[in-house]
């Protein structure tokens, strides 16, 4: 409790501090220009140093988790995205892991209802919620282009339009303004409660799901509540794009809070867990091929070891060998 | 009926808490026999032994249940007290809960089931150093059927001759 | 009833109460039956490992070297920089929670570190004290609980060895987690640092030990392995009327075949054993034993990766010093991890041997191109395929069969059709244990990685209670008597773990029933299977 507590508190902090810092004239230019620029530094150089780091790893040896039938026999139908032996059914089985979380979404089986009492099973809640949580966030973040590039891409004005579909309320609604708020609420109550996980969980751990909820919250309440100035905001970001920084006077102290926590939160992922959006993509146990056999995979650093040999073998049991009849190389 | 099911439940928490509190959330909320065959083991056990304790007191189906239960505790890391404990965890709920005439009954049915439960408490004690006898006995199989089928052959032997 | 009836959810009392200890505290207590004991000095000192020493786990005093945690430290920054698995564990893991429950130890403890996330935390605290640009910057106030830290000491050391030899590196946690964080290798890596400073156990080391010197994990020197060998030969001439013939590093032969050393030497293994010669011979395989490759299995898996270099070595060694084309393996789990995803990588290229082909069939094993060896289930499976093979799987009608697929064949290799097609070639009843408990997804026998010892009898029947669990459905519902299994830790621990669980049901390797049910030319007529246990009529099978 007391970790989430203060990672709660932590964020709170941050978010005032910046709603101050956003009504302090000298102060707000520093928090509008110069906080933006150092955190997305932080996160380009460091997720890169990240990457390059585990990059710089070997791969000693080809480990993957089998998950299915193996490539064998001709009449035997090996499973090509569980047990993938090409480079194909890898790319299939990644693609599978990171677009749909299929090994989460492997926590169903066989499910057993006790008595009256309808059981629902957590463990596909968590695979649901992470999904749509994540696919959420690429959704937000994608239709944020709308804000920072002129003219408005595509891909941006079509997600808008789609993720409008409803047409409920004014400002239109976004289903991934709600998707994302629900998932990270379940998300959280789950460390809560589920006595499992809230044993394992760490600061870190209730740190990265509050501050990514305020960032949410606070986002939506400019659009929904606060009414922010679009107009005011876009020429702001299109401004910080083109390293041509202009504040205007009219972005509202809740874009601070918006801004603060975005900042924050690109400045921590490269030192938390969060680099997982990195690093599921290096996993040896799932980007490896299974075709240990086929095909050898090569150690850089492999070195000679002290082996015993046959000769020594030999000499050290010569006399009994003999004895037994069995061939000798020295006879 | 509603009695027994209070009971019952009342019961399991007691069971449960024997465990650190993250085992016990897993033991009682994960219902697949198979993900959680200890939590669903006691479950059924608790269930049935109540319904004897209640009704019939049939005692093989009384024996069946403790022997599911103590199976478990015997390879557990509890002491011969903890692992029987919950038998004795009966007798305040009981009181609670059942009609007083009853209880004199049920206070010496529970008594029956502790002592049964004790037999077979020692017995899988017994059986899990059998097991461990065996198969150190296993490991050396053939050395030991080499030798003593040489030995027999060469006692027949001589015993032809 | 006096009271109103509360509500159950308000009766029961899930312990909602706070652990009583936060797991960042390392204090184990080493209660008996629950650990292995250390290695014997000789042992050690036979590998020319570091600080050998009479000592227990129980002991207060651990009589680690002076300057054991620069060891560890060093020794961890090493492997970070070797191995990419080890380094993205310790960084990407989310705590999720997926694996928690997942764990054959866990499920059959409840100890809370035994949830695979958190034996990998154990190390992961000491990796963000001291190698992330946070710790390294807060120094020890990186080592509390708010930070996620921990500052090494030697009860973390004393906790590791407790947690890290209560892992069988089955690797059914990695099959869940989202990353496929492999808690195996994280094993696999501590183990390997315990190993700097002379923390180890004696049933991984005593094997390695006599594997290193005599060839196999029991120490039998070559004129012993000849002894058993004449010694099934002749058992199986009594059993069948057909004496075969198997050789003992012979050169010239097309194929080397390397077994387990159990599957000579214990039981039920041994009636597996029976079936590879009776098979072998069958098809008229030109193969040889080896005396000095007279071990498949590699406890260096359990030691270190530079042991099972050196222990895996002999394999290519000893096909190239005999001239075979190719080499063909027996059962055997742990075996197989090494074989089929080390041994290539370590001690190839084996460009002196031939891609396998089988000589009965003409099949080209393809899958098995650049390791050139093959797994006897691929083998045989092709064998009745091709219709190669007599069978009469009734003399098996003495058993009712389910199938454990054993951890490393599974999750390694993928190897789960080949046993199951022949399976249900060689014997008429055949089920399968529910779904979630076999093939990618199967439980451990929880023996696996050197735990299988006597001493850790306790921990071993609570661990493999997952698998015994479903062992006993499937023998309530259809009768099941006999377990096949295709590793030798299975073949020797299973038995005492369904002794204790579910009595009545039996161990055997796929190849003692292939050799039950394999009729052979020139063969007496059978009264008996191979272990000497008379047929079952078939008039009453049919009946």
């Amino acid at each position: 409790m007391t970790r989430l507590l203060s990672a709660s508190a932590t964020v709170l902090a941050i978010a005032l501090a910046a709603a101050l810092a956003g009504s302090l004239e000298g102060v707000r230019t520093v928090l509008a220009v110069a906080v933006p620029y150092a955190a997305f530094a932080v996160l380009v150089l460091g997720l890169s140093w990240r990457v390059v780091r585990w990059s710089l790893a070997p791969v000693p040896f080809r480990i993957p988790t089998v998950c299915g039938q193996q490539k064998s026999l001709p009449w035997i139908a090996s499973s090509r995205l569980e047990s993938p032996h090409t480079t194909a059914g890898v790319i299939g089985r990644m693609a599978l892991e990171i677009l749909a979380f299929r090994s989460l979404f492997r926590n169903t089986g066989s499910r057993l209802e006790r008595g009256p009492r309808l059981v629902y099973r957590e463990a596909r809640w968590l695979w649901l919620a992470a999904l749509l949580f994540h696919w959420s966030l690429l959704v937000i973040l994608l239709r944020h282009l709308r804000l920072l590039v002129e003219p408005v891409p595509t891909l941006a004005l079509v997600l808008d339009r789609l993720d409008g579909f409803f047409q409920v309320g004014a400002p239109v609604v976004y289903l991934s303004d709600g998707l994302i708020l629900v998932s990270l609420t379940y998300l959280l109550q789950r460390r809560v409660r589920n006595p499992q996980v809230r044993y394992i969980s760490l600061f870190t751990d209730y740190f990265a799901l509050v501050l990514l909820g305020a960032i949410a919250v606070s986002g939506m309440w400019m659009r929904y509540f606060a009414r922010a100035d679009t107009v005011a905001i876009k020429q702001f970001a299109i401004g910080l794009t083109v390293f041509r920084p202009a504040v205007p006077a009219n972005l509202g102290d809740w874009f601070f809070v918006h801004l603060a926590l975005v900042a924050t939160l690109a400045a921590y992922l490269p030192f938390s867990k969060l680099v997982h959006l990195g690093g599921v993509f290096l996993s040896p146990t799932r980007n490896l091929a299974n075709n240990n056999r086929m095909k050898r995979h090569l150690n850089p650093w492999n070195y000679p070891v002290k082996v015993h040999t046959y000769q020594e073998w030999e000499q050290e049991f010569h006399d009994k060998m003999a004895a037994a009849g069995l061939p000798l190389e020295r006879p | 009926m509603q009695t027994r099911e209070a009971i019952a439940e009342q019961w399991l928490g007691r069971v449960w808490r024997a465990y650190p509190s993250q085992t016990a959330a897993f033991l009682a909320g994960e219902p697949d026999p198979f993900r959680n065959p200890v939590g669903s083991t006691l479950r059924q056990a608790v269930g049935i032994l109540l319904d004897e304790l209640l009704l019939g007191m049939d005692r093989a189906r009384v024996q069946a249940a403790l022997d599911s239960i103590v199976q478990i505790r015997a390879v557990q890391d509890l002491t011969p007290r903890q692992a029987l404990e919950f038998l004795f965890e009966l007798k305040p709920i009981l009181a609670d809960l059942a009609r007083r005439p009853d209880l004199e009954q049920l206070d010496a049915r529970v008594d029956e089931m502790a002592l049964m439960a004790f037999d077979l408490y020692v017995q899988y004690r017994e059986r899990a150093f059998e097991a461990r006898a065996n198969e150190v006995k296993r490991r050396v199989f053939i050395l030991e059927r080499r030798f003593g089928a040489r030995g027999d052959a060469t006692w027949q032997e001589r015993g032809a001759r | 009833m006096s009271n109103p009836n509360p509500k159950p959810e308000e009766l029961v009392q899930i312990g909602y109460q706070p652990p009583s200890k936060d797991w960042m505290d390392p204090s184990v207590e080493f209660r008996k039956g629950t650990f292995c004991y250390s290695a014997l000095p000789k042992n050690l000192n036979y590998l020319g490992l570091p600080n050998a020493r009479e000592w227990q786990p129980f002991d207060e005093d651990w009589k680690l070297p002076p300057d054991w945690k620069q060891i560890i430290l060093d020794g961890m920054k090493e492997r970070l920089e070797k191995y990419r698995s080890f380094r993205l564990f310790m960084d990407i893991c989310v705590r999720c929670g997926a694996c928690a429950d997942k764990c054959h130890f866990y499920l059959g403890s409840g100890d809370p570190k035994n949830m695979p996330v958190l034996r990998a935390e154990l190390m992961r605290s000491i990796y963000r004290r001291y190698f992330t640009p946070a710790g390294r910057l807060l120094g020890p106030l990186a080592a509390t609980p708010l930070a996620g830290g921990r500052e090494l000491t030697e009860d973390v050391v004393k906790e590791w060895f407790y947690y890290f030899y209560q892992c069988t590196e089955c690797r059914r946690c990695s099959v869940f987690c989202p990353y496929g964080i492999d808690t195996a290798e994280i094993t696999m890596i501590g183990r390997e640092l315990l190993n700097l400073i002379g923390c180890n156990i004696n049933w991984v080391l005593e094997p390695a030990a006599n594997c290193f010197r005599t060839g196999n994990h029991l120490g039998i020197q070559p004129h012993g392995f000849k002894d058993s060998l004449d010694f099934a030969v002749d058992e199986l001439e009594e059993l069948t009327g057909i004496r075969v013939d198997a050789s003992i590093n012979r050169k010239g032969a097309e194929v080397l075949f390397i077994v387990p050393s159990a599957d000579y030497f214990g039981t039920p293994h041994y009636y597996t054993f029976l079936g590879y010669l009776a098979l072998l011979h069958e098809i008229g395989l030109d193969y040889t034993f080896s005396a000095f490759a007279s071990e498949g299995g590699n406890f260096g898996l359990f030691n270190s990766h530079e042991m099972i270099k050196r222990l895996n070595a002999k394999v290519y060694a000893e096909a190239r010093r005999l001239g075979v084309k190719w080499i063909l393996g027996g059962e055997c789990g742990h075996m197989w991890r090494v074989l089929h995803q080390y041994m290539d990588t370590m001690n190839g290229p084996a460009d002196f041997l031939e891609a396998p082909v089988s000589p009965v069939t003409g099949t080209r094993f393809e899958n098995a191109r650049s390791t050139k060896m093959v797994h006897i289930c691929e083998f045989t499976a092709d064998l009745i395929h091709e219709g190669k093979l007599r069978l009469d799987p009734a003399r098996n009608n003495r058993w009712t069969v389910t199938f454990h697929d054993s951890c490393n064949p599974a999750r390694a290799m993928g190897l789960l059709e080949e046993p199951r097609y022949i399976l249900r070639s060689v014997c008429q009843r055949f089920h399968e244990m529910p779904e979630n408990t076999i093939r990618e997804q199967t439980f451990c026998c929880g023996s696996g990685s050197g735990l299988g010892t006597d001493e850790n009898f306790e921990m071993r029947m609570r661990g493999g209670l997952p698998r015994a669990n479903a062992v006993r459905y499937v023998k309530e519902k259809y009768g099941v008597n006999l377990l096949a299994c295709i590793c030798a830790i299975d073949k020797a621990t299973l038995p005492p773990l369904l002794e204790y669980w579910v009595p009545g049901v039996e161990v055997a390797g796929i190849h003692e029933l292939v050799g039950n049910a394999l009729v052979m030319r020139g063969e007496k007529p059978r009264s008996t299977d191979l272990r000497g246990e008379p047929l079952v009529e078939l008039e009453a099978a049919h009946a």
